[in-house]
C-alpha cells in the first residue's frame, strides 16, 4: 500500500485516526506536565486551564514531602546494581555457550530456556518465603545481611531473570566468525582476555539492547519492591508515589506534580534516545 | 523473515574447536547460580506449597493437604471472578491491541507525513511506570473533577453514576483500555519490524499487475505478516494474563473484588493486607504457571506453522 496513491477522503480519514491517536496520548502527559507546574489557586480556579505564569512551588513541595532524593537514589541503586549484573554473567554465560563444547551445553543451554516460560509474578509467594528463610539462616549465623525488607532481596530476583539476555547475546555471540578469537588467540591472548578485549567489544550492539531492555524492565518494576520493601525508607519510585496518592489524597495539585516527578526523566531520556530505546524493547520482546 | 528464534539456530553455530568445558562452565556458574536459586528453586516452591497449607517459614510446619487448594479453588467464586477478568483481559487485548496496532502499523508503513512523528509517540507511554500511568488515569477519570467526565458534561451526558472504575463490570474493561492505550504502539513496533522483512518487489508486482491497496493489505501484506503477527499476538497475550500493576493503582482489584484479575488474587490472597493463604495463593499460582507455559506452547507452534506457510 502506497500512502499517496490513496484517494484524498481516505487519506484525509487516516490522518484524522493519527492525529486523534496522538493526542489521546499526549493529552494526559501534557496535561499532567503543565498541571504541576501551576500554583494551587490556579488549579483550583480552571483545573484544565494553562498556567498564566510558571511555579514551580508544587513541583518543590512534591519533592519534598515524596522524600524524591530518596526515591530516586533507591530506584537507582536497585536497576543498577542489577543491571550491570545480570549483563555481566549473562554475557559471560553466553560465551560459555557460544564458544565451547563440552558435554551438557546443550542441556545447560535448554535449562536457561525454562525461564523463558515462566511469569515471575506466579513466584512472588515462593519468593517471599525463600527471602524470609535467608533472613532466618542468616540470623541464625549471626551474619549482618538482611534480606527482606533490603535492596538485595529485589537484585537478587532481578539478578535470576537471565534467560532473554542469554539466548540474545549467545546467538549474536554465535554470528561471530571464530578467525577474530583465533587470531587473538594465536597472539597469545588469555580466554579472559579475549573474552574482555575482543568478544565483548564486537558483541556490543547485543549487550546495549539487552541493557535498556531490563533497565526499563527494572526501572518500572512496581511487584517485586512492593513485595519486598516494607520500610518507607527502602521504597523506589514506583512504590514512592504509590504511597504518595495514598496519603495526600485531598491535594490533588501535589499528586500531579509528584507523578511528574516521576514520569519526566523516562520522558526526556526517551526523547534523546527514542531510537535506541525503540529498538531495545522492540528486539528483546522479538527474540522470543 | 529472516531472524535468528530462540531454539533455532543452536548447534549449527560457529562453535571453535575449544573443548575446555571447565572453563566454559566457570563463566556459566554465576549465571547459573543466581537462575537455580533465585528462580527455578521459587518455582519448584510453587509445585510443592500450592499443595500446602504452608503459612510460615520453617519446615516442620510444612504440611500436605492434597488436592484441598484445588477443591477449594472450584468452589471460589472470587477465583473465577478474576479468572473471567483476566481471560477478557487476554480476548480483548488481542481484538483491539493486536487490531489497532496492526492497523497504524500499515497505514505509517505506507508513508504519510509525519510517521516516525507518529510512531515515536505512540511508543511514549511504553516507556513510563505503569504506576504513573495508572494513578493519571485516576485523575482523568475521576466522577468530579476528570477531564471525560467534564466532556461528557458539557456535551449534555452523564458519566456512570459511581465513576468509571467504581462500577462493576464495567471497571474491568476500562482497566482493559488504558492498558491497551499504554501498550499498543510497542506492539505496532514489533509489527513494523516484521512489515520491514516483507520484500519490496512482492508488493511492486502486486500493484503492477493492478491490485488494490485494499487487496494488496489483506492479499499480500497480512498473509507475510503472520509470524510476527502470531509472535506479537502471544507476547500481548501473556502480558494481558499477567497484568498486575495498573489493575492495583487503578481499581485495587475493587469494589468487592469485581476487577480482580488472576495475578492481582494472588497477590491480595498471600501476600496483601493481612491475609496470608500461602498455600492457596501459590496453588493459584501454579495455574497460571501451566496457562501461560501452555501459551507459549501454542505461540511456538503456531510461529512453526506460519513459517512453513509463508516460505511454502
Amino acid at each position: 500500500m502506497v500512502f499517496r496513491e490513496l484517494s484524498l477522503p481516505v487519506r484525509l480519514l487516516f490522518y484524522l485516526f493519527l492525529v486523534v491517536a496522538a493526542i489521546s496520548i499526549l493529552y494526559p502527559l501534557t496535561w499532567m506536565s503543565y498541571t504541576s507546574l501551576k500554583t494551587n489557586e490556579e488549579v483550583m480556579l480552571s483545573p484544565f486551564g494553562l498556567p498564566t505564569r510558571i511555579s514551580f512551588e508544587n513541583i518543590a513541595e512534591a519533592w519534598q514531602t515524596g522524600n524524591f532524593t530518596r526515591l530516586y537514589a533507591n530506584s537507582i541503586l536497585i536497576a543498577v546494581v542489577s543491571v550491570i549484573g545480570i549483563i555481566t554473567i549473562s554475557t559471560t554465560a553466553a560465551y560459555g555457550l557460544a564458544r565451547y563444547h563440552f558435554k551438557g551445553n546443550r542441556a545447560i543451554f535448554i535449562y536457561f530456556l525454562v525461564g523463558m516460560a515462566v511469569p515471575t509474578q506466579a513466584l512472588m509467594v515462593p519468593g517471599f518465603k525463600l527471602m524470609a528463610i535467608l533472613d532466618s539462616w542468616a540470623a541464625a549465623l549471626h551474619l549482618p545481611i538482611a534480606f527482606l525488607n533490603s535492596p538485595l532481596a529485589v537484585i537478587l530476583t532481578y539478578m535470576s531473570w537471565s534467560s532473554l539476555a542469554i539466548i540474545f547475546i549467545r546467538a549474536y555471540f554465535m554470528s561471530i566468525p571464530p578467525e577474530l578469537e583465533d587470531a587473538a588467540r594465536v597472539d597469545g591472548a588469555r580466554e579472559l582476555q579475549i573474552l574482555r578485549h575482543v568478544m565483548v567489544p564486537l558483541a556490543m550492539p547485543a549487550i546495549a539492547t539487552m541493557t535498556i531492555f531490563y533497565f526499563v524492565f527494572f526501572w518500572n518494576d512496581f511487584l517485586w519492591p512492593l513485595i519486598y520493601l516494607h520500610k518507607h525508607t527502602l521504597r523506589t519510585i514506583p512504590l514512592g508515589i504509590m504511597h504518595f496518592e495514598g496519603k495526600y489524597v485531598s491535594l490533588w495539585s501535589l499528586q500531579v506534580a509528584a507523578l511528574s516527578l516521576a514520569a519526566w526523566p523516562p520522558i526526556f531520556m526517551y526523547i534523546l534516545f527514542h531510537r535506541r530505546i525503540q529498538r531495545g524493547l522492540t528486539e528483546g520482546a522479538l527474540k522470543f | 523473515m529472516r531472524r535468528p528464534t530462540l531454539t533455532g539456530g543452536s548447534g549449527k553455530g560457529p562453535l571453535t574447536g575449544r573443548y575446555d568445558g571447565r572453563f566454559a562452565l566457570f563463566l556459566i556458574a554465576p549465571a547459573f547460580f543466581f537462575y537455580t536459586v533465585f528462580l527455578i528453586l521459587p518455582l519448584i516452591g510453587t509445585v510443592v506449597i500450592g499443595f500446602t497449607d504452608w503459612t510460615g517459614i520453617s519446615f516442620s510446619t510444612l504440611r500436605f493437604t492434597g488436592l484441598e487448594n484445588f477443591i477449594q479453588m472450584a468452589g471460589d467464586e472470587f477465583f473465577w471472578g478474576a479468572f473471567r477478568n483476566s481471560f477478557l483481559f487476554v480476548v480483548c487485548c488481542l481484538l483491539f491491541q493486536v487490531g489497532v496496532a496492526l492497523f497504524f502499523a500499515i497505514i505509517l508503513e505506507s508513508g504519510p507525513r509525519f510517521a516516525k512523528w507518529f510512531r515515536s509517540i505512540f511508543f511514549v507511554p511504553f516507556v513510563i511506570s505503569l504506576v504513573v500511568i495508572g494513578i493519571l488515569f485516576n485523575f482523568l477519570l475521576d466522577p468530579t473533577i476528570g477531564i471525560v467526565d467534564i466532556l461528557l458534561r458539557a456535551v449534555g451526558l452523564e458519566g456512570p453514576k459511581f465513576g468509571w472504575l467504581g462500577t462493576t463490570t464495567l471497571n474491568v474493561f476500562v482497566v482493559i483500555a488504558v492498558h491497551i492505550w499504554r501498550n499498543f504502539g510497542f506492539t505496532m513496533f514489533l509489527l513494523i519490524a516484521g512489515l520491514q522483512a516483507i520484500p519490496r518487489e512482492l508488493q511492486e508486482s502486486a500493484r503492477l499487475d493492478g491490485a488494490t491497496s485494499w487487496q494488496l493489505t489483506t492479499k499480500i501484506t497480512v498473509p507475510l505478516l503472520r509470524e510476527v503477527l502470531v509472535v506479537a499476538s502471544v507476547i500481548t497475550s501473556i502480558d494481558a494474563m499477567r497484568v498486575f500493576d495498573l489493575v492495583y493503582t487503578l481499581t485495587g482489584g475493587g469494589p468487592y473484588h469485581s476487577s480482580e484479575t488472576v495475578v492481582t488474587y494472588i497477590y491480595q490472597l498471600g501476600l496483601g493486607g493481612a491475609r496470608t493463604q500461602h498455600g492457596y495463593a501459590t496453588a493459584i499460582a501454579l495455574v497460571l504457571v501451566l496457562i501461560i507455559i501452555g501459551m507459549s506452547i501454542i505461540q511456538f507452534t503456531l510461529a512453526r506453522a506460519g513459517r512453513g506457510a509463508v516460505s511454502t
